[in-house]
């Protein structure tokens, strides 16, 4: 993996607030034209629309081939209206973690946890004093981290209308921020469930076990209807506890059609006892073998299985990303190339006191740090 | 040396969670309670150990940071986890005593590193340092960095 740096002298920032920028909006022909050059897709405004458009990303192209950082800004900004919808788009896949918020620039991140004190109720003989139950809250701020996905962008590529680098990098940044992303959601809450020194219902297996999980879904049930996921690898294993036996002699196990056609056809169980099955995206970090070097370790930890109830007022983990997708022009030293990267906010936080509420079951075929 | 593969034996789950596998010598699978014993042939130990379950067979395949303790002299030994000069290298309270009575920083730092290695030696450690009331600021602040867990 190439290493990239940015000289801090010659850093610009896309500011889309200036005078300039403020005409472009997400909704611009040209942002749409350029969203369809660099994906291949029929243009599907009118001609003579279109050809001011391409006229001008290719005229932009040309200048910013020459360092002119207007240029570069204003494309960065139209590639960022384009590229934007789709990240948040999957980013909002995070629900699965729990809650998921988007704020803007100007909010802090801050978690509330409510909670009720006191009694709620109670049986008692007919006139007797009530009992009364009052919330209290406990907030705090909660630290965000930047994930940053960059490239060099080649604009004499741009300056002749092919858009066939764009359209790879356009997928790389998507892939590479949600990825980081959710291996940075992962860990917290794995770091936050394995410091907490409260009850947690955390076991490590060799293998995904039936009771492990049955045990796991048990606990957390009672705190709503869970979700499992994890990498495939572990999930997958869950497709293994579905077979049964009438009789343990015979060796002979059936399975439901209903189940068999799911796993034939998507290689996982939608559902297994009620919860949600659902492997999160996982890919390989191509540029580090695993311990044992026979493979690449993987983005997120391949070993851990989560059980998060789902549906709940209060979900114990709660994600955040903060003012959308931010970009930056620089040359790099070394290469003398222009770099363009893209910074997401992101943040999670797992409600203290409330770890218990995630069941966590750790492979131990597939060890984390 | 023959040994009996019927014959039951005790292993030990050192950690503080609930450990389990899947049997491969028959169906269903094992759960062992944390910080508990338990009864299990011979045969089933073979079993798992020579088809890498970690829990058993430790970070480096000999047994050293082993999750689960094979109480059974005779098949550690067959196993090839200790012979007659060097015991299991497995986390022990008694080892853990040693070490936090060790005067010198360094080479408290150093015992510690080559102690607790897996998540699951490191909450041992954490656990008994809190049990023991382990009161030395440089140990304590060592410890909750080293493992990335609190004293509290």
């Amino acid at each position: 993996m190439s290493k990239y740096s940015i000289e801090l002298n010659s850093i610009r920032k896309d500011d889309t607030d200036s005078p300039e920028l403020k005409r472009l909006t997400r909704t611009s022909p040209i942002v749409e034209v350029f969203s369809s050059m660099i994906s291949g897709k029929e243009i599907k405004t009118d001609k003579s629309t279109a050809n001011k458009a391409v006229a001008r990303i290719k005229d932009l192209a040309q200048r910013a081939e020459m360092f002119d950082y207007k240029a570069i800004s204003e494309l960065n900004t139209i590639r960022k209206y384009a590229v934007e919808p789709e990240l948040m788009e999957e980013i909002k896949l995070f629900g699965i973690f729990g809650e998921y918020e988007n704020l803007g620039y100007n909010e802090s991140i801050e978690r509330e946890v409510i909670s009720t004190v006191g009694e709620l109720s109670r049986i008692q003989a007919k006139g007797g004093d009530p009992v009364v139950a009052y919330n209290v809250s406990n907030k705090y701020a909660v630290t965000s981290e930047i994930i940053s996905a960059g490239y060099a962008v080649d604009y004499r590529k741009i300056k002749y209308g092919d858009m066939s680098a764009e359209n790879r990098l356009k997928e790389n940044i998507i892939r590479d921020i949600r990825n980081k992303a959710s291996r940075y959601i992962v860990e917290k809450v794995y770091d936050s469930i394995k410091n907490s020194s409260g009850i947690k219902i955390f076991s490590e297996t060799a293998g995904i076990t039936k009771s492990a999980l049955d045990n796991a879904l048990k606990f957390i049930r009672k705190f709503g209807i869970p979700n499992i996921f994890g990498d495939y690898s572990v999930v997958s294993q869950i497709n293994d506890l579905v077979p049964y036996t009438t009789n343990l002699n015979s060796g002979y196990m059936n399975i439901s059609q209903e189940a068999m056609e799911e796993i034939r056809k998507t290689g996982l169980l939608t559902a297994y006892n009620g919860s949600l099955v659902y492997a999160i995206q996982n890919a390989f970090d191509t540029s580090k073998l695993n311990s044992a070097g026979t493979g690449f370790d993987t983005i997120i930890p391949e070993g851990l299985l989560f059980v998060v109830p789902a549906n709940i007022t209060e979900s114990p983990i709660k994600t955040w990303t903060r003012g959308g997708l931010d970009s930056l022009t620089g040359s790099d030293v070394s290469t003398g190339k222009m770099i363009t990267r893209y910074d997401l906010e992101v943040a999670a936080d797992v409600a203290k006191g409330l770890e218990y509420k995630i069941g966590l079951i750790s492979d131990s075929n597939y060890p984390v740090n | 040396m023959n040994l009996n593969m019927n014959e039951n034996i005790m292993i030990k789950n050192l950690c503080k969670w609930d450990l389990y596998f899947n049997r491969i010598n028959g169906t269903g699978d094992v759960k062992i309670p944390a910080k508990t014993s338990f009864r299990i042939d011979r045969g089933e130990v073979f079993a798992q150990v020579q088809s890498g379950n970690v829990m058993f067979s430790g970070t480096d395949g000999k047994g050293n940071h082993a999750r689960i303790y094979i109480d059974d002299k005779e098949t550690r030994v067959e196993l090839g986890f200790e012979d007659d000069k060097e015991n299991q290298g497995i986390i022990t309270e008694e080892k853990i005593k040693t070490i936090f009575a060790t005067k010198g920083k360094s080479s408290f730092e150093k015992a510690v590193k080559s102690l607790a290695v897996t998540y699951a030696e490191k909450a041992i450690l954490i656990d008994y340092a809190k049990k023991s009331g382990l009161n030395e600021y440089d140990k304590i602040k060592f410890i909750e960095e080293y493992t990335g867990m609190k004293i509290e």
